[in-house]
């Protein structure tokens, strides 16, 4: 659907992108990761058309963006970091002019309108002058001017960005709802967002891609399977003997908790085994109860910080 | 580019801008008109109350033309029309008819005027129209360069005082001529500045050197061979470029009566000239 070829890009003597490279397949929903500055909303802006790449090229089912302009756009439906709104149009006013400047045809105009607004919620705001919207409802309006003149890939920039929770929930259930009929696009700086919606991630950091895959595979990759988190009550020396004693676990270090718990952080001798009910038995035997236990899985975010936070250091 | 143009004709009602034009342009008139034609008697409307639309000009204009494109870039709707299956010609060109209908709509109010006084006395109408037509002309080429400028700059503030000041230049410009000597060699030397700059402006652009030295020698060597060969092409050269450049000159003509095709022309080929340019403007700024 999208192939993204060594885009780069340069203002003036700054470099904002230095050669990112991806494809993304119709019907998925790829999350573009970064902090801010690291050129997220520049890679979308040039693969919407709104700005040209100083070198690379983008390929919107094989129509390229630059060459084939008037194609490649009628299959993007673009919502900017700041939604591009008319605030002295009234919101129906304002997707008509969306869905005319998008050439959908006269006959089919009323009902597509009528189908965002719909889809978006937007029934009861729809003869509001968009400039009384709450910023919420404004990234609605901007949303559903996205989704007119269907098209089968939405690029979204940030579209949950100054929403209050509720309004994140309902952004991400519309998000999901749309994923079944369209490819989509979507970028973030916080990572719950990217792996509450997305299929795979790519992980951008100052202009270049720095990891790349599904949420499942970043996740295996960077995370250590084999560290445990048990949570235990007891004094110090029960514990440091256990724990010490243990034959399934290979090292473990121990933090001190309120009221007399611990936590050992252990690593686990045969990471292919799952040893939690040994461990269980052990512990029960030694008169140690085990409060929680639980496998330390590395989260995005680890991978994340990890990644961009190392980028950093070396700098 | 119906979409674009039905859109600025309804903004400018939306927001106060086609009013505060209207009242203004209409006002302005109806005071040179209640002046000479009532006051005074006068029955001809295009030399005396046309004959003045230039100065209404300088602030009608700006008013018309300085948010059409600025404003667009600081809401960011611009990423809107850019990202739509639209060409940029498109949307300049919708935007550039929206102001030009406003304005024909507030040359058909003043045109109630010369009809106002066609009921006590006799009107020439050949030369009324023929004077609607060059004022019509002329507005239409000053909205053109109103556009451009509206291109160049995402404050709708600056446009406006740029524009205004640009065409108070372009009205000042005979006078200003007479000012400078008309001798050739000062003719060959302007030449020569704007051929230079115009070749530090490829550099600027392309940071290539091989073609800025081209694009600087050739229009220099044909100044100066120009100039070794025939010196009296450059001679009174000021004056003439200002006056082939100049709207006003040909306005002039049509106020007194003079239909010329020439004129009408030269009009066009202006606007779409300008129209082009502010499109490449807009073509460019993707590429910063």
């Amino acid at each position: 659907m999208i192939e993204v070829t060594n885009l780069v890009k340069q203002y003036g003597n700054k470099t904002a992108l230095q050669g990112i490279h991806f494809t993304v397949e119709k019907g998925q929903i790829m999350g573009l990761l970064g902090p801010n500055g690291a050129g997220k909303s520049t890679t979308m802006n040039i693969m919407t058309g709104y700005l040209s790449a100083t070198s690379g090229e983008v390929k919107i089912d094989g129509y390229d963006i630059l060459t084939e302009p008037m194609k490649a756009k009628k299959l993007i439906g673009y919502l900017p970091e700041i939604p591009p709104l008319y605030l002295d149009m009234k919101v129906k006013e304002y997707l008509n002019f969306v869905a005319q400047l998008k050439k959908v045809k006269k006959k089919d105009r009323k009902a597509q309108v009528a189908e965002v607004i719909r889809m978006t919620e937007l029934e009861e705001y729809e003869n509001r002058l968009i400039k009384f919207l709450s910023k919420g409802y404004k990234q609605r309006v901007g949303l559903a001017q996205a989704l007119l003149g269907e098209p089968e890939l939405l690029i979204l920039d940030e579209p949950t960005v100054g929403l209050d929770p509720q309004q994140i929930i309902n952004m991400r259930k519309l998000i999901k709802e749309l994923a079944k009929t369209h490819t989509i696009i979507i970028s973030s700086h916080i990572l719950s967002e990217i792996s509450a919606v997305c299929d795979s991630v790519i992980i951008i950091d100052r202009g270049t891609v720095i990891a790349q895959g599904t949420t499942k595979e970043l996740e295996a990759q960077f995370g250590d399977k084999d560290a445990l988190n048990i949570m235990v009550k007891g004094e110090r020396e029960a514990v440091e003997a256990a724990a010490s004693g243990c034959e399934y676990l290979s090292a473990y270090e121990l933090e001190a908790l309120d009221d007399g718990q611990w936590m050992i952080k252990a690593e686990i001798a045969d990471a292919e085994e799952d040893v939690r009910d040994q461990l269980f038995f052990y512990f029960a035997e030694k008169k140690i109860p085990i409060l929680n236990m639980e496998h330390e899985t590395k989260s995005l975010e680890d991978v994340f910080l990890q990644l961009t936070g190392k980028e950093h250091e070396v700098k | 580019m119906a979409a674009i143009y039905l859109k600025e004709l309804k903004s400018y009602f939306h927001s106060m801008t086609g009013y505060v034009y209207l009242a203004f342009f209409t006002v302005a008139i109806a005071i040179y008109y209640v002046y000479y034609c009532v006051i005074n008697s006068m029955t001809n409307f295009a030399s005396y109350v046309l004959g003045n639309v230039t100065i209404i000009f300088l602030i009608a204009i700006p008013i018309l033309t300085m948010r059409l494109i600025s404003e667009e870039k600081k809401q960011r709707t611009d990423q809107l029309l850019f990202t739509a299956p639209v060409r940029t010609w498109e949307i300049v060109l919708g935007k550039y008819l929206a102001a030009l209908t406003l304005f024909a709509l507030s040359l058909l109010i003043v045109g109630l005027f010369p009809i106002f006084t066609s009921m006590f006395g006799t009107v020439n109408w050949a030369m009324t129209l023929t004077g609607f037509l060059g004022t019509f002309l002329l507005g239409a080429g000053l909205i053109a360069i109103g556009l451009l400028i509206s291109c160049t700059t995402e404050h709708q503030m600056i446009a406006a005082v740029f524009s205004f000041v640009l065409f108070l230049l372009m009205f000042m410009m005979p006078y200003i001529t007479d000012m400078f000597p008309s001798n050739g060699i000062f003719t060959m030397v302007l030449l020569l500045i704007a051929a230079i700059c115009l070749a530090w402006m490829f550099y600027a652009e392309t940071k290539d050197k091989i073609i800025t030295v081209i694009s600087g020698i050739i229009p220099i060597a044909a100044i100066i061979i120009t100039y070794v060969v025939k010196s009296e092409l450059f001679d009174n050269g000021l004056a003439n470029i200002i006056s082939w450049l100049s709207l006003m000159d040909r306005f002039n003509n049509f106020i007194n009566g003079v239909l010329n095709a020439s004129s009408v022309v030269y009009y066009c080929s202006f606007i779409v000239v300008s129209l082009f340019i502010g499109t490449q403007i807009l073509e460019h700024r993707r590429w910063k």
